[in-house]
Formats: C-alpha cells, sequence, structure tokens
C-alpha cells in the first residue's frame, strides 16, 4: 500500500514541479506566487492577486490557462458590469418549429478557470454575483441551479493604488478568497529576463501539461495528507491570536484588530499545509507548513481598526509578531 | 519490530534522559535558591541580629520553612513524568525533524486507517533508527550545576569573611536561663538561715529576679531591693560588730570575765557565749532561765530599732559586766547572752548575705566576657563590673576590669605550658595568639593587617635615616566588623546588665562605708 501512496506522492510533486516549470518559462521570477495560485487550486480554494499595473498578474494566469487541460474565461470587471453579463441570463429562443421557449445563456463564470480581472472596479452587487459560485460551486439563475464544472478557480487581481472609482471588495467577499497573493515589482535581474523575454521576434509559448482529471486527481492527494492534533492546535491558536476578544489574543491584535480570522482562515491554513507538505514530500504537515501558508491564508481576513491604519499597521507584520509569539505545541 | 515500536522504543529512551535532566537541573536549581537564601540570610542576618535580637528565631524558623516548602516544590517538579508526546516533541526541535516523530506518535497513538498515516509512522521509524538518543539529549550537567558550585563557593566565602557570631540567635535566652539557674542557687544559700527581715526581703529581690518574664526594668528595681537588704545586713553586721569590741572592752575591766572578753576578742564569740553560760549557771539561782542554746529566735522590733540597737545592748550590757564592785546578777548575765546571741545571729546572716554578694558580684562577670563590648567601652566608672579573674576580686579596684578580654596575644616562652585564663599581656603584642573563645576566634593575621610605620624620634634626622617600624593595625573589615560588634554587643549587654550590682562607683565605696560606720559611731556619741 505505502507503494501505492509513495506513488500518488511522487506524481503530486512531478506535475506541481512540471506545471511551475511550464509558468516559469514565460512569468519571471514570482516562484511563491505560482506555488500560491497551485496551492489554492488543488486546495479547491480562489486566489486573489494584488499588485501595482504591469507585475504581471493577468500574465500570470493566461499563462496558467495555457498550461493547464482547462476551459479557461476572462471577465473583465468594470462599473457598468451587471451580475448577469457574469453569470448568465435567460433569453427566448424560437425553435425550428416557431416554439419560444426560455434558455439559460451560460455565462463566463461557467468555465474552469475564471480570471476576474480588476475586480474591485465592478460594483458590489456584480461582486457578489461571485459569492455563490465561489463558496457553493454553483449558480442559482431564473429559479434554477446549475452547477458549475470541476475544477472551478476565480482568480481575481485588483490594483491596491487606484482607489478613484473602485469599489473596495466587501469582507464576505474577502473572505471566499482561499489566498491572498501579493506581486512585487521585479527586481534588476527579473526585469532583464523579462525586457528579453518578451521583446524579441518570438515570446516563450508553453505545454498544455495537466489535465483536468489529473488535477482532481491531486486535490484528492492533498485531502487525503493526515494532520496531527498538535498541528492542528498550532493552527487554531495562531487563528485565535488574531481575535482581539479571545483569551489567546496577541497584543497587537487587541490593539489593532477589529475582527480577527473567520474560521475558513483555519480550514486554508490546514489546507494550504497540507500542499505545502506534499510540495516538500512530506506525507504529514508540520507547524513549518501552516507557517508557509499563515501570510497568504489570513492576511485578507483580519480586519484592522482606524488606529492600525493611522499607525501604518499592516496584517502582514502583525502576523509575522503573531507568528514570533506563538509558540510550537510541545507535546 | 514493527514501526510504532521502533518510534515508541526510541521516545521511552528520549523520555528517561529527559526526565533525569530535569530532575537533575530542577535539583540544581532548588539548590542554588536555597544557597542563595542562605547567602543572603548570612549577610541580611547580621544586621537582623543586631537591630531585632528577638526576631533570630523567628527568622531562622522562617527560612526553615521556606526551604522545606521549596524542597518539596523541586521534589514535586523533578519528579513530574515526561510524557512520550514531550519527549517526541524535544527529539523533533533538537534534532530539527519538522513534527516528524511528534505527527508519528501522535498516528500511532490515534490509529487512523490512512494510508498516509501508516507511511509517515513507516517514515518516522526510519528516522528513528538513525536516531541517537544521547546525542539528542546529551548527558552533560545542567548549567544550573555550575551555578549551585559558584554559589556554594560564594556561601563559603562569605562565611569565612562573615563577623563571627559571639552571640548566638539564642544568646539571649541562653543568658537567661543561665541567670535564673545562678539566683536559684542563690536562693539555696539563704535556706536555713536564722529568721531575719533583710534575708526575707533578699529573698524576695532574687525570687523576682529569678522570674523568667520579668522586664529589664524588674530585674533593675529588684536588684536595687537586694542590694538595699545586703546593705542593711552589713550595716547592721558592722554595728554588732562594733557593739562586740566594746563589750570585750567593758568585760576586760572585770577579771571574772576576762577569758570571755578574750574570746571575744579573738572572735570565738561561741566560746564566749559558753563560758557566759556557765557563769550564769554558776550564780546559783536555778530558778532563773538561761536562754537554750543555739535557739535562733526572731528579733523583735525593739531589738532592732536604732534606739535600742544591738551594738547600744551590747555595750550596756558590757558595762554592767565590767564594773568591778557591782554585784553581777544572772539578768545583766542573761541580757548579755541575748545580745551575744543576737550579734551571732546578725554576723550569720552578714556571712550568708555575703556569700549572696560575691555569686552574685561573680555571676556579673561573665556579664561583660560574654559582651563584645571592649574595655574602653567599660570605662564609665559608674557601673564598671569588676572583671578581673583575681580571686579578691569584689575589691580589685580596676577601672574597665576586662584586661584579660585584650590579652588575647602576649608573649610567653614556649616551654611554659599556655592556660587559659593567665595569658595577659601587650594588646599589641608580637607573639602567637590564644584563641580564647575557640575555634570561632579567627587567626590574628586574618584580623588585622601589618603594615610599616615611619618613626622618627628625633626630628633632625633625615627621612633616609628614619627608623621603620612593623605593627599591627587593625584592618578596615576588622574595623567595621567591631562597630558592627558593638552596636549589637550595647543591646545584649544593657540586658544582661540589668542586674549589675555596682550602682556606686568603686572609687566611692569606701567613702560609703565609712560614712556609715562614722555614724553609727556618732550615735554612740
Amino acid at each position: 500500500m505505502n507503494t501505492v501512496v509513495d506513488r500518488q506522492i511522487q506524481a503530486f510533486r512531478d506535475q506541481f514541479q512540471l506545471v511551475r516549470d511550464e509558468i516559469s518559462r514565460v512569468i519571471v521570477g514570482n516562484d511563491e506566487i505560482i506555488s500560491g495560485v497551485m496551492t489554492c487550486l488543488l486546495a479547491r480554494g480562489h486566489v486573489l492577486l494584488e499588485g501595482i499595473p504591469g507585475v504581471g498578474k493577468t500574465k500570470l494566469v493566461q499563462t496558467m490557462a495555457d498550461v493547464l487541460h482547462l476551459k479557461f474565461s476572462r471577465i473583465q470587471f468594470t462599473p457598468d458590469l451587471m451580475p448577469g453579463d457574469i453569470i448568465g441570463t435567460n433569453i427566448v429562443r424560437e425553435d425550428e418549429s416557431g416554439r419560444k421557449a426560455f434558455e439559460f445563456q451560460h455565462g463566463p463564470i461557467f468555465a474552469n478557470m475564471v480570471l476576474a480581472d480588476e475586480i474591485n472596479r465592478a460594483t458590489p452587487k456584480t461582486q457578489s454575483a461571485l459569492l455563490e459560485a465561489m463558496q457553493e460551486n454553483s449558480v442559482s439563475a431564473a429559479g434554477r441551479t446549475h452547477a458549475l464544472d470541476q475544477p472551478f478557480f476565480v482568480l481575481a487581481t485588483q490594483n491596491p493604488i487606484e482607489m478613484e472609482g473602485t469599489y473596495p471588495l466587501p469582507e464576505a467577499q474577502m473572505d471566499r478568497f482561499f489566498f491572498k497573493l501579493k506581486l512585487d515589482f521585479p527586481d534588476v535581474e527579473q526585469l532583464r529576463l523579462i525586457v528579453d523575454r518578451t521583446t524579441g521576434q518570438k515570446e516563450p509559448a508553453v505545454r498544455r501539461v495537466l489535465r483536468q482529471g489529473e488535477i482532481l486527481e491531486m486535490r484528492e492527494t492533498a485531502r487525503a495528507i493526515p494532520v496531527a492534533r498538535p498541528v492542528q492546535d498550532y493552527a487554531i491558536r495562531v487563528t485565535l491570536a488574531t481575535h482581539p476578544e479571545s483569551s489567546q489574543a496577541h497584543e497587537m491584535s487587541k490593539k489593532y484588530v477589529r475582527f480577527g480570522s473567520s474560521p475558513r482562515g483555519t480550514q486554508a491554513l490546514i489546507l494550504g499545509a497540507k500542499v505545502h507538505a506534499l510540495m516538500n514530500d512530506r506525507v504529514y504537515v508540520s507547524c513549518e507548513d501552516v507557517r508557509a501558508v499563515v501570510l497568504p491564508a489570513l492576511r485578507h481576513r483580519i480586519l484592522l481598526n482606524f488606529e492600525a491604519e493611522a499607525g501604518r499597521i499592516d496584517t502582514d507584520t502583525m502576523l509575522a509578531r503573531i507568528l514570533e509569539w506563538v509558540p510550537e505545541p510541545k507535546e | 519490530m514493527k514501526d510504532s515500536e521502533v518510534i515508541l522504543s526510541v521516545l521511552r529512551s528520549i523520555e528517561r534522559r529527559l526526565w533525569l535532566r530535569r530532575a537533575l537541573r530542577e535539583i540544581t536549581y532548588g539548590v542554588c535558591v536555597v544557597l542563595f537564601s542562605l547567602i543572603a540570610f548570612q549577610i541580611v542576618g547580621v544586621a537582623l541580629s543586631s537591630a531585632v535580637p528577638a526576631v533570630g528565631t523567628g527568622a531562622r524558623t522562617a527560612v526553615v520553612a521556606a526551604v522545606v516548602l521549596l524542597g518539596a516544590y523541586v521534589a514535586w517538579r523533578a519528579l513530574r513524568q515526561v510524557t512520550l508526546a514531550q519527549a517526541a516533541g524535544e527529539a523533533d526541535a533538537r534534532a530539527r525533524l519538522k513534527d516528524e516523530l511528534k505527527s508519528a506518535y501522535w498516528f500511532v497513538s490515534t490509529p487512523e486507517p490512512s494510508p498516509f498515516a501508516q507511511l509517515q509512522i513507516a517514515r518516522a521509524a526510519a528516522t528513528a533508527r538513525r536516531l541517537d538518543p544521547g546525542a539528542i539529549v546529551p548527558g552533560r550537567p545542567p548549567r544550573s550545576l555550575y551555578a549551585a558550585a559558584g554559589l556554594g563557593a560564594a556561601l563559603l566565602l562569605v562565611t569565612w569573611i562573615a563577623p563571627r557570631q559571639t552571640h548566638s540567635w539564642d544568646g539571649a535566652d541562653a543568658a537567661a536561663v543561665a541567670a535564673a539557674r545562678e539566683t536559684q542557687d542563690l536562693r539555696a544559700l539563704l535556706e536555713g538561715a536564722p529568721p531575719d527581715p533583710e534575708l526575707e526581703k533578699l529573698d524576695r529581690a532574687l525570687e523576682e529576679l529569678q522570674r523568667a518574664d520579668a522586664t529589664a526594668e524588674e530585674k533593675a528595681r529588684a536588684a536595687a531591693q537586694a542590694r538595699d537588704a545586703i546593705e542593711q545586713a552589713n550595716m547592721e553586721a558592722a554595728a554588732a560588730r562594733e557593739g562586740l569590741v566594746r563589750l570585750a572592752e567593758a568585760m576586760r575591766t572585770n577579771p571574772r570575765f576576762e577569758k570571755a572578753a578574750e574570746a571575744l576578742r579573738a572572735g570565738r564569740n561561741e566560746e564566749a557565749l559558753a563560758l557566759l553560760r556557765q557563769m550564769h549557771a554558776e550564780a546559783g539561782d536555778q530558778g532563773a532561765r538561761a536562754p537554750e542554746k543555739d535557739e535562733p529566735r526572731p528579733l523583735s522590733d525593739s531589738e532592732k530599732g536604732l534606739d535600742s540597737g544591738i551594738e547600744e545592748r551590747l555595750a550596756e550590757g558590757g558595762r554592767d559586766l565590767g564594773s568591778i564592785n557591782a554585784r553581777v546578777d544572772q539578768d545583766a548575765i542573761d541580757r548579755v547572752v541575748n545580745a551575744l546571741q543576737e550579734a551571732n545571729q546578725r554576723l550569720e546572716v552578714q556571712s550568708r548575705v555575703s556569700e549572696v554578694k560575691r555569686r552574685m558580684q561573680d555571676a556579673m562577670i561573665p556579664t561583660s566576657q560574654r559582651s563584645a563590648l571592649t574595655a574602653s567601652q567599660f570605662d564609665s566608672s559608674d557601673n564598671a563590673p569588676n572583671a578581673t579573674a583575681s580571686p579578691d576580686s569584689g575589691n580589685a579596684d580596676i577601672r574597665g576590669g576586662t584586661m584579660f578580654r585584650q590579652g588575647a596575644v602576649t608573649r610567653r616562652n614556649d616551654d611554659e605550658p599556655a592556660r587559659d585564663g593567665n595569658m595577659s599581656g601587650s594588646a599589641a603584642g608580637d607573639s602567637e595568639a590564644l584563641a580564647l573563645e575557640g575555634a570561632a576566634t579567627s587567626r590574628l593575621d586574618a584580623q588585622l593587617k601589618l603594615e610599616a610605620i615611619q618613626r622618627r624620634d628625633d626630628a633632625d634626622n633625615d627621612d633616609e635615616k628614619a627608623d621603620q617600624g612593623w605593627f599591627y593595625s587593625a584592618s578596615q573589615e576588622q574595623e567595621s566588623l567591631l562597630g558592627l560588634e558593638d552596636v549589637r554587643a550595647r543591646l545584649n549587654f544593657d540586658r544582661e546588665n540589668a542586674m549589675s550590682f555596682e550602682r556606686i562607683p568603686i572609687r566611692h565605696k569606701q567613702a560609703v562605708k565609712e560614712y556609715f560606720l562614722k555614724l553609727h559611731e556618732s550615735e554612740k556619741k
């Protein structure tokens, strides 16, 4: 049995590495971002990519869609975008016999990979159209519920500096995202590579390396990784440390946090840690795996108060302090 | 061996080592705390004892109780079990195994059907086989052991340089018990004595002194009463002696009583009394009642009063018997015999009182000997105890009287056997020290420092020709210790000196005595 499991784990790692290598042929640097996006895909989550314009958010998603054998659709969010434009709508169709009937016209959300580009430019009403899809993997329209094809994976991007004419995502919407990944500006070496790759006669092309079924298998493998209770307790303690009203809250949480992470945060920690463990050839989750995913899993689930904003305290700083503060379980 | 057994076996080995190490660490930590407390107690205790001497026993009890409590706490901490989960956690942390053993132990203890868990157990077992428990938990002693050794050395050092405690914490209590025992012995001396009001007064005063819960003021008051009783008895005895002298002088003029007078002059009062009784019997009046021999009887007030004092009655009796031509009747002899008998009682009382006084004075000597006060601190002649080792110490007019305390060193010949108590000599002596206070006395070279002093006897001499001598002088530490001892000793001395006997300055004693003797002489005139 161990041989089967070994092969399963080896296949997971190989495929994961294959996708990462293939994406890296187009995307310069950002290995952690690529791993994070893959983790979200394999943990059945959705990812929010945040970065200034031009750092390759959309390109990353497009490249990923090229690498995976998945149905891909892109939605450019604008203020006048309506929920029906995303979900779809009923239209009256006349058949050959002249009979007229309503027929549901599937929106772009009916895809395996959905790129919600500049998601904060749409109104909250339109943004909330994604809520059901992201959480339930189904869409309700005209009194009917339509199941979404698996894997269903939403990749949203947003620009953190342009606030005019944008609608910040509501907390409930933010909480639906498994990870929030921040794309930093590339350094000199990375910029040189970007220029080399994108200004020549021929841009690098990628192959489709992972099929839909393989992705589902990888998802099952990741879910099968067992977690020992002490490690689970560690993830819970980290989550509780973000809650100002908790007895295990960190001092900074008591001072700067309005609302701490939701239970989805703990789920994200454990699931993300499972994928991280598999990527590191482990069949168990360690506290190190939990720590590796704390920032992307929790940074968007903590709501800071005015004092924190006035003091320019961000959630990343706070989470780093919490990680230093929460001790690893001794037994 | 199954994978799970391999993991458990390694974890048990680590667990034992962890337990041993933790127990050793806790014990040495406890020892550190105890040693530190003892050092602090040693340092603070000196100040405490000088400030509040009575707190000594309480403080020691508190320290003992704290040590016992600490020991129990340390034992509880040391005997706590180390769980296998803790051992797994320690092994993961020390061998950087990223929670491998911890997770494996969890999967072993809560079996899961997951093939991934089985795979993890197998992998962890392989890791456990490679682990060396000795490398994970080395058998080296804990750091607290070194700390304990250092503190132990510090305690030894502090104990060595700390001032010698000439008084233990219980010194005051022991002195009180000894004083009570001394007083009991003094009261025993008064048993069987002829009935006498002064003796009763003295006995009551001694009883008050013997009372354990008597305050210093009460003891001082009782001591004053005892002194008054003794002085009164002495004065009455002196008056009796004067009367006896005058009786003897008067009886010498009558040849019939010449032998009795000689006996009185020689101090053989009993012989004189026997002669007088014989003459009384020979006087022929068989019906006259002769006083019974050696039958003490209480003195009446008229017999004790100054108006009809013993001295006067003896003198009158002497005049009656001294007249050669007068008829010597039995009544006159009877009166003289009674007066003589009474005088003997007074002398007997004085004898006992003198013994009590001597013993009380002797009891005062240890007070000064036990005291850490230096001789210069006794130079108040108002209450300087006679503390010389002289056999006739009561009359030794030595102000300060504690020379032997300074006589710790003296020059002596090696062939002369050293005896405690005879080592009086130069306080600045340069010869071998004899420890008067036993093993607790520091060596001289530990107390004093040797320093060179330029001596220029002649002002004209050049500096080069100046004579250089070496002297021992008190080191700064010794001066500090002496100052500290002085403060402590004053408290103890004041308490023990409540029974101090010498309220009259020594240089005034003779004048006071003469005043009272002459007072009686003037009365006679």
